[in-house]
């Protein structure tokens, strides 16, 4: 509580107003608009309380939104001398310092929005106390803010997501491959405060890439492929036939794998993560939106959410693990099988090196 | 996970830095604030155990993330990544605080937290500790509108999980999500997810109607989208309740 509030709170008798107390500033002056056109920090500055930034820790976050809430309650105690009452509020002395924030460059200078305005307003509920001996207490009512000079103004939220996500083939993976789809870069953010509205918009870059990885198996790209033998096509057709009882239909691949099905098979999740994270992004839109923000540090620290948004739209997409592969495995099932076929009946002709000649002694 | 600010401003028209680092123009008060670089953490987990039952998938989910991620599955690690954690890795420090009483204090500061999904799961830990406010922020969740929110179909799930049906009407609706609704895969995928946790609940009264489980999955098995039914059918799969084998043998009739 700045030094002004307090003495006048203490010292101020009666619950009328005072003659010379300045008006309630409307709802949109005053405070308001101090804290519309210089942001947050300008009214945290003025009225003493911690400025937040975006990326502030989680709790300074939840703090925020609890206060936004109006359910922070903050309990003083201060120790204050006796003596005769001031006879006129205190200059408001952080006022320049909170038109000279940096949320805004150029932040009008506020007409009405003073500590004077919050000061009064507070003044005119104080009971006049009794003159209380020394050693005893006075309970005080309590001080209420009033709403048109208290909390900082809710605007809406507009939001404007445009989703940009690229596919490419790129990265260490473990074997047999994976998909990454989780980072996000945040670009282009423009936040224009409009009449009653913040309008937000930006592009939501989501570079997914995959990649595969033969875990030393040696890849069969064909039903001719030269690694391919007689003595050896039975194992390598076992190795690439899909097991329908595993996912969907994962081959067991103990030996040899197939890079072009592993490449179409991160693909599939590559494409099916980008349509999700579109609808994510829809949603995060819309849930964007939805919300009410009272400075353009509170709509960043709406749009630094979006990620996460997307993240766990697209995890609840995909369904639990085992879905998720089935689909994925399920698509190249049919390929794998084919290509299976296809080497078994190669071997059963005696087309594969090593071979016995026909007709020969086996 | 990291997220931060990029070193360089978006804004070419700007003709002022503000203290986001962003740049500002004048004539139009547009704020253009810098590029944000949000790396989400490998979410790849491995293959459940065969045997895990669905009801048991979540905590096992949490517990591999964590663990994929160097994080303690103790108290110690757990509040710290309650400290320190965001997005996938707060949500799962949360669900798997859910063992830790001395926990308690950091689950209730995580209540009010912006993103639902963490307050959602932080009432959920609460409520199998026994603490009643946990059950209440569940409820509540229940209120905020689906499709922008997910969370209020996991809320559903976990109240069915502590036996309370309320969030019933929720997954029932999202089973039959219209194609054209926001993020309705994900809201019809979620709503999937919940269906064999209501199955205890068959019969019993919930917001105004009555739960049907089998009405519940043979919803989900009628889905235009085939992904929906083969998710409830692996959650069946993996229920010792004798409803699930039934529903399941049904479901293959």
């Amino acid at each position: 509580m700045p030094d002004s509030l307090r003495a006048v709170a203490h010292a101020r008798p009666g619950r009328a107003r005072r003659a010379d107390a300045p008006a309630p500033p409307a709802p949109s002056s005053g405070l308001l608009r101090l804290q519309r056109d210089g942001g947050n920090a300008a009214v945290a500055r003025m009225l003493g309380r911690p400025v937040r930034r975006p990326g502030a820790a989680g709790g300074d976050v939840a703090a925020a939104t609890a206060h936004r809430a109006g359910e922070v309650r903050r309990t003083v105690s201060v120790e204050i001398r006796r003596g005769p009452a001031p006879e006129a509020l205190e200059p408001a002395t952080p006022r320049a310092r909170a038109t000279s924030d940096h949320d805004a460059p150029t932040a009008a200078e506020p007409e009405t929005a003073t500590p004077d305005a919050v000061a009064a307003a507070l003044a005119a509920q104080v009971v006049a106390p009794v003159d209380a001996g020394d050693g005893r207490t006075v309970t005080l009512p309590d001080l209420v803010v009033p709403a048109d000079l208290g909390g900082p103004e809710q605007d809406a939220v507009a939001g404007a997501i445009t989703y940009s996500p690229s596919v490419a083939q790129a990265g260490v993976v473990s074997p047999f491959g994976a998909t990454r789809w989780s980072t996000f870069t945040i670009s282009g953010i423009s936040v224009t405060p409009d009449a009653g509205t913040y309008r937000v918009a930006f592009t939501l870059v989501n570079p997914i890439t995959y990649n595969v990885a033969s875990g030393g198996c040696t890849d069969i790209p064909s039903a001719t492929a030269p690694a391919i033998t007689h003595a050896n096509f039975a194992a390598v057709a076992a190795d690439l036939t899909p097991d329908l009882t595993d996912d969907g239909g994962r081959p067991p691949r103990t030996a040899f794998w197939a890079e072009d099905l592993t490449l179409r098979h991160e693909r599939f999740h590559a494409t099916e993560r980008q349509g999700f994270a579109t609808a994510g992004a829809q949603a995060a839109q819309a849930w964007l939106s939805a919300q009410t923000a009272s400075s353009v540090v509170d709509v960043a620290l709406l749009v630094a959410q979006v990620p996460a948004r997307v993240v766990a739209s697209s995890q609840a997409s995909a369904g639990d693990v085992h879905t998720k592969e089935s689909r994925a495995y399920g698509d190249g099932a049919a390929l794998y099988q084919a290509r299976a076929d296809a080497i078994r009946a190669r071997g059963a002709t005696g087309a594969y090196p090593g071979a016995p000649a026909p007709g020969g002694t086996p | 996970m990291t997220s931060g600010a990029s070193t360089q401003g978006t804004g070419d028209a700007g003709d002022g830095d503000t203290e986001d680092g962003g740049t500002q123009d004048v004539g139009t008060g547009t704020v253009h604030l810098p590029d944000v670089t949000w790396a989400g953490p490998d979410l790849t987990l491995p293959e459940p155990p065969d045997d895990l039952a669905y009801t048991d998938l979540a905590d096992w989910r949490a517990r591999t993330l964590l663990d994929r991620h160097g994080i303690g599955a103790d108290a110690a690690g757990l509040r710290d990544a309650l400290a320190t954690q965001q997005g996938p890795l707060l949500v799962a420090a949360a669900h798997a605080a859910a063992g830790f009483d001395e926990l308690r204090d950091a689950l209730h500061g995580l209540l009010p937290h912006p993103d639902d999904a963490v307050g959602v799961e932080a009432a959920y830990a609460l409520a199998r500790q026994g603490d009643a406010a946990g059950v209440d922020a569940l409820r509540a969740a229940l209120a905020r509108p689906v499709g922008p929110y997910l969370s209020p179909l996991t809320a559903a799930g976990y109240l069915a999980r502590l036996g309370d049906a309320t969030g019933y009407p929720l997954v029932r609706d999202g089973l039959a999500t219209d194609e054209q609704a926001v993020d309705a895969r994900a809201v019809t995928m979620l709503a999937a997810k919940q269906v064999l946790f209501f199955l205890p609940l068959d019969g019993r009264a919930a917001a105004g109607t009555t739960v049907d489980a089998a009405g519940l999955v043979a919803r989900a098995l009628a889905h235009p989208d085939p992904a929906i039914g083969e998710q409830v059918r692996a959650e069946l799969e993996r229920s010792p309740l004798p409803l699930a084998a039934r529903l399941l043998a049904d479901a293959r009739g």
